[in-house]
């Protein structure tokens, strides 16, 4: 009788060893009949667990006491969305489309070369282009832009291309100073952009020209300069484009330099992603407006540097504008071409 | 140039303005949402207080250290 004793011992001993084993491989045995409720019900089996709530909810959110609202959110899965497009998606995306754009200006630059007056040398008469109220709100705007683009991008690629150079301390100090001057210089940047959005959006509307001067890509299939007046569809694209997302860049930096009084958490992730991606866009668009502006086209610094151009270099680029802003007041000499776009 | 030097320094002096009566106007989180609560601490400082040099195993502590593992000796003696 002594050996049944010891089976029924040795039995104990292992099963009191193999359960935690099991509740390790998270397979928890099923509750003894003692648990359950006295009814037989499983009080468990309808409670509404943590995967219902995320999938009703979107978000697991419960009651604080401390007044920061924000703690009171426990599980966001669209952080996770979130993170995937700021951490992978853009800064990828970003560094492809602005590399990209340089390499294509490289490239154009190596086979079209400089744009140059080819058939109009000067002819010596200046004519007014720009105002000096114009090119304070222009040169206010693009230093500023300049400024808040390099700090900017700061934020995607300094922990990945200038952290491993300069080391922790110096990157924590410039990235401080990054973002001071971001915040800061943002402002005159949004006064910049509407100043321009009022004093430039009438002659910014779309006009009996542009279509052509699209079509012929401002005279590279054709090889003439197509008529266009005071901006050209393609000044027009630039102009239109710095709207929208300079408007774009406003909103959604407002939002984030006074974070929480209007979005949630989510909503303050969606302002960054919006925000970084047209401060993205935009930094390629400007990279060829100053190529243009610069290296790209003889004579088109002037109008914005001394705010005046040559009547050859108007007559080339912008006729229609010539014929009516500078020729028509004038009167007899010019009264036969009045409104005939000038090639 | 002149009128992009201009520009520079108007840009400046607004960022000034606006963006330092931007930073001025903040306020500390924990004077937007003040609570009734402990503070183990004043902001800046920490729990090992305002002389902590950053040596794990400064001499006062090791004085300290030896005071107290010396003591049981001395009373079990």
């Amino acid at each position: 009788m002594r050996f049944p004793g010891l089976l029924v011992i040795l039995a104990v001993w292992i099963t009191t060893l193999a359960a935690p084993a099991v509740a390790q491989h998270g397979q928890d045995a099923p509750p003894p009949a003692a648990a359950t409720s006295p009814s037989g019900a499983n009080p468990t089996t309808d409670a509404v667990n943590e995967q219902q709530l995320l999938q009703q909810m979107h978000k697991l959110q419960g009651r604080i006491t401390i007044p920061d609202y924000k703690a009171a959110l426990l599980e966001q899965p669209q952080g996770r969305t979130y993170q995937f497009l700021h951490e992978r998606v853009l800064p990828w995306a970003a560094g492809i489309l602005i590399i990209a754009t340089i390499l294509a200006l490289a490239a154009f630059y190596f086979t079209r070369g400089r744009i140059m007056l080819d058939d109009s040398p000067e002819s010596g008469i200046k004519i007014k282009r720009f105002n000096l109220l114009e090119r304070l709100t222009h040169w206010v705007t693009a230093s500023s832009f300049i400024v808040l683009a390099i700090t900017g991008l700061n934020y995607f690629f300094g922990k990945r291309l200038i952290f491993p150079l300069i080391g922790p301390d110096a990157f924590a100090a410039w990235t401080q100073w990054a973002k001071f001057a971001h915040n800061t210089i943002a402002w005159p940047f949004i006064i910049g952009v509407l100043l321009m959005l009022v004093m430039w959006v009438r002659d910014n509307i779309p006009d009996r020209y542009d279509w052509r001067w699209l079509r012929e890509l401002g005279g590279f299939v054709s090889g003439s300069h197509p008529p266009a007046l005071r901006f050209n569809a393609g000044q027009k694209l630039i102009f239109w484009s710095v709207v929208v997302f300079g408007l774009t860049l406003t909103v959604s930096g407002i939002v984030m330099l006074f974070p929480f009084w209007a979005l949630d958490i989510n909503g303050m992730q969606w302002a960054q992603f919006f925000h970084a991606s047209a401060g993205t866009v935009l930094t390629a668009i400007i990279i060829g407006h100053i190529y243009i502006g610069t290296l790209g086209m003889q004579g088109a610094y002037d109008a914005m540097g001394s705010g005046e151009v040559d009547l050859a270099w108007a007559r080339a680029h912008h006729s229609a504008w010539v014929e009516q802003e500078h020729l028509q007041p004038r009167g007899a000499a010019s009264a036969g071409t009045a409104g005939v776009p000038a090639e | 140039m002149g009128v992009i030097f201009s520009a520079i320094a108007i840009a400046i002096v607004f960022a000034l303005l606006a963006g330092g009566g931007y930073y001025l106007g903040q306020k500390p989180v924990y004077r937007v949402q003040p609570m009734d609560s402990v503070r183990v601490g004043d902001p800046g400082d920490n729990l090992v207080g305002r002389n902590w040099s950053g040596d794990p195993s400064p001499p006062e502590i090791q004085e300290r250290a030896g005071s107290s593992s010396r003591a049981p000796n001395g009373a079990s003696g």
